[in-house]
């Protein structure tokens, strides 16, 4: 892959204070991602994913390490040029929508460029092609509460994609959807990085991580490659050494019954 | 940027209508009660002063303290004062309490019967007349020079002593009697209020009359009327000085001016109105602090609204905008609301009380300002609180 690096991180350390000490959370971890890239990072729930999308996202800082997003060394930036970088270069898609619900689907995806001092109406011309694009030209003008899931959640892509940032980054975004929509999600996903998106997905979900090009595994603050990952847990995100006991309540159960 | 945070923070009170409104009760109640309190005062104090005034505050009040000296001033007295330079005239004043008699089968008095009482009966001159600058008299006419001149039997009654005596029916042209003199009745007197209320119950006579034929006796005081404020001071030392002369001593009178009656009268109600606007702004103190904690209690229920507006790229400083825009909102709506209705209040007292209404529009100017002020002091700590919420523990919910 020829197209430059987007986004570097190197020797990233993140520890929080806890009492006398310090948790750590996430150890030396090195990646990258080039442009158009949709890449998928994975890991069980306390695998310190979290703390690393936060991290990619500017929303937190790194202990230690450097941080390079689109250029800009990001571990030197104080809270006000961090929410300058998050409102141009990163387009947050959440598992719980977070779309405002005293704002109709239109105002919600306008916000960011209000905080980006585009003049009104260009806000609303580039608002409203998003949200044809996403396919809610129609509906533009609901609030949250009268659209489905997948519809907010489409709403909350067209907000992502607003100001045009470097990276998608979603957190779990089939996490509140059914599987159907869920899939119609994900296809908008592959869709956009045809376009030329590039996208950051977290997720626990090995059969959602698989529809990116690239998975990065993540456990217990380590990044893992896909063999020794593969090597503790299967294809659905279940431990090896957890499937015996699996078998045996399921038969035990299957024997009550 | 800043207008679309501004109407943000304006939908955003909308949402709340009763919150909002119960918080906007304590600045409406503060700022309510100062508007109502200054106005009043004001109102109060200008028509104080426009009585003590008469037309133009040009008046010398000479007074016989000390009566063991002299009984009291003759009318050659009195007119060696007209003689003066700068003297327009002299307006005396003696009262004594005489019998009132009305006259049965005569009258159209409520009493049909022989009614005797003992009122408050005033020598004047036409000076009187302009004590006021608002119409003193409600029906007929005044009490001319002509019935001082002439000593006519003619007297004004004050609005109580008709009330009393004649309930509705206007008794003018018509005869009473006072110690059995008789005296036509010329005109009724309008409620007096203010510092000169003594004439609500008073039956007015030329003084020439009640000298000397009531037998009211020498005048203590009158009032000098002089040509122009501006020659008060000279005019005061030369009445000093005659008063001297018929005293026969420099003590047992006073001369003194209207001017440092109503100054005093002026600090008086400016230390009083001062003194209860300062106890309403302590209920000012309270409502900000209600604003406090309505912002409190808004910033910990909108925490993942502001941790996604953070996300989405809302600066700290954005953030604390947009809180203090609406604790400023919540101030202002309190004070615009209070301000109509401290004058609400201000026009009924003004009614009530009977003094002419006016207020101020530097009052309402420093009352709108003031609430902003109040909206902005308490708003910054919970805007603050806002703007420091970390957006991951925010969106974390």
């Amino acid at each position: 892959m020829a197209n430059k690096v987007l986004l570097s991180m190197r020797a990233i350390n993140k520890s929080y204070p806890m009492g006398d000490n310090y948790l750590q959370v996430l150890f030396d971890v090195n990646f990258e991602v080039r442009q158009k890239e949709f890449v998928s990072i994975l890991g069980p729930s306390g695998s310190g994913k979290s703390t690393l999308m936060n991290i990619i996202g500017c929303l937190d800082t790194a202990t230690s390490g450097s941080y390079v997003l689109n250029g800009r060394d990001i571990g030197s930036m104080r809270d006000r040029q961090l929410a300058k970088v998050r409102n141009s270069d990163i387009g947050f898609v959440f598992q719980q929508f977070q779309l405002l619900p005293r704002m109709t689907a239109l105002d919600n995806v306008v916000l960011p460029l209000i905080y980006a001092k585009v003049p009104a109406r260009e806000r609303k011309a580039r608002a409203m092609v998003l949200l044809n694009k996403v396919g809610l030209g129609d509906k533009v003008m609901n609030k949250p509460k009268q659209l489905s899931g997948g519809q907010q959640q489409r709403v909350a892509i067209a907000r992502a994609m607003v100001t045009d940032p470097a990276i998608i980054l979603a957190d779990e975004p089939t996490g509140a959807l059914d599987q159907k929509t869920g899939a119609q999600i994900m296809d908008l996903f592959e869709q956009l990085n045809r376009e030329g998106k590039t996208i950051i997905m977290i997720t626990h979900d090995p059969k959602i991580a698989r529809r990116a090009q690239r998975i990065v595994h993540i456990l217990d603050g380590r990044l893992y490659s896909a063999e020794e990952y593969n090597a503790i847990y299967d294809e659905d995100g279940i431990k090896w050494e957890d499937k015996s006991t699996i078998r045996t309540r399921k038969l035990r159960r299957q024997g009550n019954a | 940027m800043l207008k679309d945070i501004v109407v943000m923070s304006f939908k955003n009170l909308g949402m709340n209508k009763m919150r909002t409104f119960l918080t906007t009760l304590g600045i409406i109640i503060g700022i309510a009660s100062i508007i109502a309190l200054i106005t009043i005062g004001q109102g109060v104090t200008s028509s104080v002063i426009q009585q003590l005034s008469g037309l133009g505050g040009n008046r010398v009040t000479v007074s016989l303290t000390d009566t063991r000296v002299i009984p009291g001033f003759t009318e050659e007295d009195m007119s060696r004062f007209e003689e003066l330079d700068n003297v327009e005239g002299v307006s005396p004043s003696l009262s004594a309490n005489k019998t009132l008699t009305l006259i049965p089968d005569e009258t159209h008095s409520l009493y049909d019967r022989v009614y005797n009482s003992a009122t408050r009966v005033i020598g004047i001159d036409n000076y009187y007349f302009d004590l006021s600058a608002s119409e003193m008299l409600m029906a007929g006419r005044e009490i001319y020079d002509y019935d001082v001149d002439n000593g006519s039997h003619v007297c004004v009654l004050g609005y109580e002593v008709w009330k009393n005596l004649y309930g509705n029916y206007d008794p003018i042209g018509e005869t009473i009697k006072i110690q059995s003199m008789d005296f036509t009745i010329v005109g009724i007197l309008n409620r007096l209020v203010g510092l000169e209320t003594t004439g609500n119950y008073s039956v007015l006579v030329p003084y020439t009359v009640a000298m000397r034929e009531l037998q009211m006796g020498l005048v203590r005081t009158f009032d000098v009327v002089v040509s122009s404020a501006d020659s008060i001071s000279i005019a005061v030392s030369q009445m000093n000085d005659l008063c001297a002369d018929i005293v026969g001593s420099t003590r047992g009178y006073s001369v003194s001016n209207q001017q440092e009656v109503m100054d005093i009268v002026v600090t008086i109600t400016d230390l009083i109105m001062g003194m209860l606007a300062g106890i309403a702004a302590i209920s000012l103190l309270v409502g900000g602090i209600g604003i406090m904690n309505m912002m409190l209690v808004s910033v910990s229920e909108r925490t993942a609204e502001i941790g996604l507006r953070k996300a989405l790229g809302a600066k700290p400083s954005v953030i604390m905008f947009q809180f203090i825009v609406e604790a400023i909102f919540i101030s202002l709506l309190g004070g615009v609301l209070g301000v109509a209705l401290g004058i609400t209040i201000a026009y009924l007292a003004a009614l009530l009380i009977g003094y002419e209404f006016s207020f101020q529009a530097t009052t309402v100017l420093l009352a709108v300002g003031f609430s902003a002020a109040v909206g902005l002091i308490f708003g910054i700590l919970p805007a603050r609180k806002a703007s420091k919420l970390s957006p991951i523990d925010a969106l974390r919910n």
